[in-house]
């Protein structure tokens, strides 16, 4: 059904500050009620100025969500490579978060540089390093707060997952918890649980080589805050709580 | 519902707020009042917002810190009786 342009959400808001506004400008002149006059500039100027309306429909963003992660999966699944992938936060020659995924087992992460995607360093270490889905939804949370959350330990991942849990709504809430050289994390969807699990009834390999942008914007910044490469060992889903251990290498 | 609809929501409320509670009395309590309510939600709000929002946000309290000096200025000046 086509909407009429000036029902859109972002011009009835303009209508409203318009409309507060003009109540404003006829308390001043026509009347003495200086306050309420007062008031009523300041609610229709915040209205005008800082209601803000996403450019994108969420349906739209989802479904760019789900095509960058699927054909990215498609390619690892033809690779025939481990289940399960390291998160690697930046560091030496890599200036970006990767993910190492290694060809079957493998004991020592090999030197990663930025301009490598295909690693084959020898001695077993074989596999792929590609750059983590979920970095633009943490590098959009970062730039939020304004905050470098890099070697900044549990206190500086709790920070920047608070963002994107309550700042930008990807999930309803999470836990993060680090025990030696174990991590947990827990990570409790809201309104993009049907999106996850459609992401893992396609891919079922998914949560364990990368994670979706959102489950992987939180272990990035796991990675990134305790500043250490984190081996995904083990995932697990109950109804809408998703758990990750992970183990510092 | 957007975190910039809640800051609209919750900022329309206090100066309802406000109004019913000063009513037409005080004009320089009214706008002081109204700056706390401002510098409150910022602060509560800091974490969870877009840049571009805190920027407007940061200009709607720097011009509220303006007439909050003119008012202290023009209570000096009229203790000291210079007004």
């Amino acid at each position: 059904m086509e909407r009429y342009e000036l029902l859109k959400p972002e011009y009835i808001s303009k209508v409203i500050g318009v409309i507060f506004i003009s109540i404003a400008i006829y308390l001043f002149l026509m009347t003495g009620h200086t306050n309420a006059g007062l008031a009523s500039a300041f609610i229709g100027i915040f209205t005008l100025l800082i209601i803000h309306y996403p450019t994108v429909d969420e349906d739209v963003a989802i479904a760019e969500l789900k095509s960058g992660i699927r054909s990215y999966h498609n390619l690892l699944d033809d690779l025939n490579l481990s289940k399960k992938g390291v998160i690697i936060p930046p560091r030496n020659n890599l200036t970006e978060s990767r993910v190492y995924i290694p060809a079957g087992k493998f004991k020592k992460i090999p030197d990663i540089y930025d301009e490598m995607t295909i690693i084959s360093s020898g001695s077993g270490r074989t596999g792929v390093a590609i750059p983590s889905p979920g970095q633009p939804l943490l590098e959009e949370a970062k730039d939020r707060i304004e905050y470098e959350i890099e070697g900044k330990g549990v206190q500086g991942g709790r920070e920047v997952m608070g963002h994107l849990s309550k700042g930008m709504g990807l999930a309803k809430s999470f836990s993060f918890r680090k025990k030696g050289h174990d991590v947990r994390i827990r990570i409790t969807l809201d309104r993009y649980g049907d999106y996850c699990k459609n992401i893992r009834d396609r891919s079922p390999d998914i949560c364990t080589r990368t994670g979706c942008p959102i489950c992987s914007a939180y272990l990035t910044a796991t990675s990134e805050a305790l500043s250490s490469p984190l081996k995904i060992k083990n995932f697990e889903i109950e109804k809408s709580h998703i758990k990750y251990e992970l183990e510092e290498m | 519902m957007e975190i910039s609809h809640k800051l609209t929501l919750a900022m329309t409320i206090w100066t309802v707020l406000v109004l019913t509670l000063i009513g037409a009395q005080n004009t320089e309590l009214f706008v002081i009042m109204i700056l706390i309510g401002l510098l409150i939600s910022r602060e509560l709000s800091s974490v969870y917002i877009r840049p571009s929002i805190a920027y407007r946000l940061d200009a709607f309290i720097q011009v509220g810190i303006v007439i909050f000096i003119a008012i202290v200025m023009r209570r000096i000046l009229s203790i000291l009786e210079l007004l």
